[in-house]
C-alpha cells in the first residue's frame, strides 16, 4: 500500500465482499505523536510567558514550531517564508498570551493566527499560483515536450506535484484533516468559514487530485 | 431524492472523517455498516487512506527549534 498506482487506481479496485475490512487509522496525528500539551498546560506555558519567561515560550514554540510549519509550507510552497510563518505567530503569541482563552484547542487557535499571517504575506505579493486546471490543460494539449517535462519528476513526488496545483484554499483543508487529524468544526474553524464550504472544498479536491493522478499516469503510460 | 443517493452523499461526506479518526461513534458505525457490503464505498476509504498515508509521509523534515533563536532575538530587542 502507498503507491502512486494505488492511489490512482483504488477506487476502482474490485474488493470481495471476504477482503473488507476497517479503513481509517482511527488515530489522530498528536494523540499517536504525543506532541500537544494539553489545554491546562499551555495556560500555564502562557501564564509564564506574560511574565517574560523564555522558557515558557521555548516550551510552546518547540510543541507547535512544527505544526505551523507544515501548514504554511503547504500554502507558501518556500521553506524561508514558511519559517517566517512561525516566528511571527510565535511572537505574536508571545506579545499576547492572554489572547488564548480556551475556547478550541490551542492548536487551532495557532493555526488560525498563523493563516492570518500567511494570507497577509500572500496578498502582499503578486499572484502567482497556478490552478489545477492549468496542468490538466497541459497534459491535455499533447504539446510536445508537456509529456516529458512532466516524466521528468519522479512518481513518487507526483501526488505532492498535484496538491500543489490545487487552489490553496483547497489544498489547506487536505492538510488540515489528513495531516493534522482535525474534525470538520476545528477546521471550518481554523479556515473561518462554515462546516458546508469545508465540505464542498475537501469534495472538489478530492475529484481534481484523482482526475490529475489519472492523467498523469495515462500519460505515462502512453509514453512508455 | 432517491434513498441510495442520499446515503452515497451521506458517505462521501463522512468518507475523510472516517479515515482521520474524527467521527463520532455513531456515524463512525454508520460508515462501517455502508461499507460492508458497497466494495466500490471500501476502494473510497482506500483512496482516503492512501492519500492520508502521502501527506502525513510528505512532512517537511524540519527541527522544531528552527527560527527559535531568531524570535529569541527579536522578543528582546522589542521594547
Amino acid at each position: 500500500m502507498g503507491t502512486l498506482l494505488d492511489l490512482v487506481q483504488a477506487p476502482d479496485t474490485p474488493f470481495g465482499p471476504e477482503n473488507i475490512e476497517p479503513v481509517g487509522s482511527g488515530e489522530r496525528l498528536k494523540e499517536r505523536t504525543g506532541q500537544e500539551p494539553g489545554n491546562e498546560r499551555v495556560f500555564a506555558l502562557l501564564q509564564r510567558m506574560s511574565q517574560g519567561d523564555e522558557a515558557a515560550l521555548r516550551e510552546l514554540y518547540l510543541a507547535y514550531s512544527r505544526s505551523i510549519y507544515a501548514f504554511a509550507l503547504r500554502r507558501l510552497r518556500d521553506a524561508a517564508e514558511a519559517e517566517e510563518i512561525v516566528v511571527d505567530t510565535m511572537h505574536e503569541v508571545w506579545r499576547h498570551p492572554q489572547r488564548f482563552r480556551g475556547e478550541s484547542k490551542f492548536s487551532t487557535w495557532l493555526l488560525g493566527i498563523a493563516r492570518f499571517k500567511l494570507l497577509t504575506l500572500i496578498r502582499s505579493r503578486e499572484p502567482q499560483h497556478e490552478e489545477l486546471g492549468e496542468l490538466e490543460e497541459v497534459l491535455e494539449s499533447g504539446e510536445q515536450g508537456s509529456f516529458e517535462v512532466l516524466a521528468q519528476k519522479q512518481r513518487r513526488e507526483a501526488v505532492r506535484q498535484c496538491m500543489d496545483k490545487l487552489p490553496p484554499e483547497q489544498r489547506e483543508c487536505l492538510h488540515l484533516v489528513f495531516y493534522e487529524g482535525y474534525a470538520l468544526a476545528e477546521v471550518a474553524a481554523v479556515l473561518g468559514c462554515p462546516e458546508n464550504t469545508v465540505k464542498t472544498r475537501l469534495f472538489h479536491a478530492r475529484r481534481k487530485l484523482k482526475n490529475a493522478l489519472r492523467l498523469m499516469l495515462q500519460r505515462e503510460n502512453v509514453n512508455e | 431524492m432517491n434513498e441510495a443517493l442520499t446515503m452515497r452523499r451521506r458517505f462521501l461526506e463522512l468518507a475523510p472523517w472516517h479515515v482521520n479518526g474524527t467521527l463520532s461513534a455513531v456515524d463512525q458505525a454508520w460508515v462501517e455498516d455502508y461499507v460492508r457490503s458497497r466494495p466500490e464505498a471500501h476502494a473510497e476509504l482506500t483512496w482516503y487512506a492512501l492519500l492520508q498515508e502521502k501527506i502525513r509521509a510528505d512532512a517537511p523534515p524540519v527541527p522544531p527549534e528552527a527560527g527559535l533563536e531568531r524570535l529569541l532575538h527579536r522578543i528582546r530587542k522589542s521594547p
